[in-house]
């Protein structure tokens, strides 16, 4: 369970440029639920799942994973449970090292990185296996660097990454935005896959209005760092594109665009 | 002949350096201004303990370890006080100048008489060829351990960890590991490796000088510059391998230049002009890639 409490968060307090993004905003993901979040530029999307994984600092309130405080706690630390996919394909892995190496040390996430070797010959196979599952035809590639692969190969084998250890959230950042929309689909299906599999809670940031009514279990539209819709279950499997799309133009309205 | 062992003589232990310079240049990409300071740190403990009758052998090790402590201040300084990496290794290096005159007591300490771990390893007859090439074989073997255990070291896990900042520090969060901890790691090794060669280098020419730092990171970085160029042409060739080749290169074109009639005064702006040359040649070759 992830609860946001209270949050308070200014960019450039004190200056001219002061920016509210929240003031006082209330979250709460239950358990192996699939959130999907939407909301124009500014909406503080992302500054959101910033606050979960601890890469920003807030102002005022808490932040609880499953009833512990980690508010205080440092991103490292909060990654023990968490795994992130960003919207950059190439955050997620090392370029210069093979995609064994880079599985492998995805594999040994939370686990002690000490003068062990790190490569293990036996586990290539399943390694192997794995990249399979993708239908990529990576697995022919396990050799090559990860910086010389495309996008959509490289997000691909971030995701799988991020399921290769025991997490119990996952955070996934426009993760398929910077991909062409074939490799979008694919990538998308395959987080699906993967959340079902593993029965991940996960928030998933996405401009794909399509992605965010199909997959998920939830829908959470932002605006002014509010969530403006909130639909689970039955109400969000009524929405549809159409519904969302007349909201955006409502919010464009009133701002005066 | 005498050139020659000379160029692998000194070849040899800037490569330990260069290893140093290879896990702050090239794999953390942090340009540590310490080893200017950590190299004649272990320089100037190394003489001291000698004269104090302690065993040389037993100075290698301490010198490794004293050069770790340095490495790991600078670590700190910038990742806990959020110093700039150059100004942190500066900051560190001037600390280290009046440090190293306070232990030796002033600006230089001859260890000519002393013993040294080059004395202390009976071998080879001074008349015959191999007796000439003592000290180069000792220095060579000395090199080639450090590298296998750099080697090994950078297959295991916490090899991989300290790779994986230097090419993507987010995933080292994602992974659940503190990036500053790494980091402060590997600059602690690399200094390690400069006082360890300082160590050598005082007991191989007989003295600890205090300006004898200046210009080690140049150097060194020059090293692995031309070093991992050669690698390009030799695609299997293991990194450490042409940093010692790089390192050997390097002093030979110093050695032809001394040669060459230029007073050892000039040393130092021919080695500027070196890696200018190198790092130029390197660009050039860089952006007919891109294209």
């Amino acid at each position: 369970m992830i609860e946001l409490n209270n949050i308070f968060k200014y960019y450039n307090p004190g200056l001219v440029t002061e920016n509210c993004v929240f003031h006082n905003f209330n979250l709460k993901v239950d358990d192996h639920e699939f959130v999907s979040v939407i909301g124009s530029n500014g909406s503080g999307k992302t500054t959101m799942l910033n606050i979960i994984c601890g890469s920003i600092d807030i102002d005022h309130g808490n932040i609880f994973l499953d009833g512990r405080d980690i508010s205080k706690e440092p991103e490292y630390r909060r990654m023990y449970r968490i795994g992130r996919v960003y919207q950059n394909p190439a955050m997620g892995t090392c370029p210069s090292m093979n995609i064994i190496e880079n599985m492998a040390l995805a594999e040994n996430k939370n686990k002690r990185f000490g003068l062990a070797r790190l490569i293990d010959k036996k586990k290539i196979d399943f390694y192997r296996e794995e990249l399979k599952k993708l239908g990529l035809g990576l697995e022919d590639k396990v050799y090559v660097p990860v910086g010389s692969l495309s996008g959509g190969q490289r997000q691909a084998i971030s995701l799988l990454m991020t399921t290769m250890s025991e997490i119990d959230f996952l955070i996934l950042d426009e993760h398929t935005a910077a991909l062409d929309p074939k490799t979008a689909d694919i990538i998308m299906e395959l987080t699906n896959k993967l959340v079902k599999e593993k029965n991940l809670t996960s928030i998933m940031v996405t401009h794909n209005l399509r992605y965010a009514v199909e997959y998920g279990s939830r829908l959470i539209m932002m605006h002014q760092g509010e969530a403006i819709i909130d639909k689970k279950g039955e109400d969000k499997k009524n929405m549809n594109v159409q519904d969302i799309l007349q909201k955006f133009t409502e919010i464009s309205i009133e701002l005066g665009n | 002949m005498q050139l020659l062992i000379g160029v692998l003589e000194e070849g040899f232990i800037y490569a330990l350096v260069s290893f140093g310079a290879y896990i702050t240049f090239k794999i953390l990409d942090f340009p540590d201004m310490t080893v200017d300071g950590s190299f004649p740190f272990g320089m100037c403990i190394t003489a001291v303990m000698i004269i104090n009758k302690v065993n040389p052998f037993i100075t290698l090790p301490v010198s490794f370890l004293a050069g770790c402590v340095a490495g790991t201040i600078t670590g700190l300084i910038h990742v806990r006080l959020k110093v700039r990496d150059l100004l942190s290794g500066i900051i560190v290096m001037t600390s280290l100048y009046s440090i190293n005159l306070r232990i030796a007591g002033r600006a230089n300490l001859p260890i000519f008489q002393q013993p040294s771990i080059f004395k202390m390893i009976p071998f080879a007859n001074r008349d015959t060829l191999l007796g000439h090439l003592k000290v180069a074989i000792i220095l060579l073997v000395i090199v080639i351990i450090l590298k296998v255990l750099l080697d090994l070291y950078l297959e295991t896990k916490s090899g991989y960890l300290l790779r994986s900042v230097g090419d993507n520090e987010t995933l080292v969060t994602t992974l659940g590991k503190n990036k500053e901890n790494v980091k402060v790691l590997g600059l602690a090794l690399a200094n390690g490796f400069a006082a360890l060669a300082g160590s050598i280098y005082a007991q191989h020419r007989g003295f600890f000088e205090i300006s004898s730092g200046t210009g080690t990171l140049v150097i060194a970085v020059a090293n692995v510059i031309i070093g991992l160029q050669l690698m390009n042409a030799f695609r299997n060739m293991k990194p450490t391998t042409s940093v010692i080749l790089g390192s050997i290169i390097y002093r030979a074109c110093i050695g032809f230049a001394l040669f060459l009639g230029m007073p050892s005064s000039d040393l130092k702006i021919i080695t500027a002009a070196l890696l200018l040359i190198v790092i130029v040649l390197n660009t050039k070759k860089y952006k007919k890639l891109v294209k």
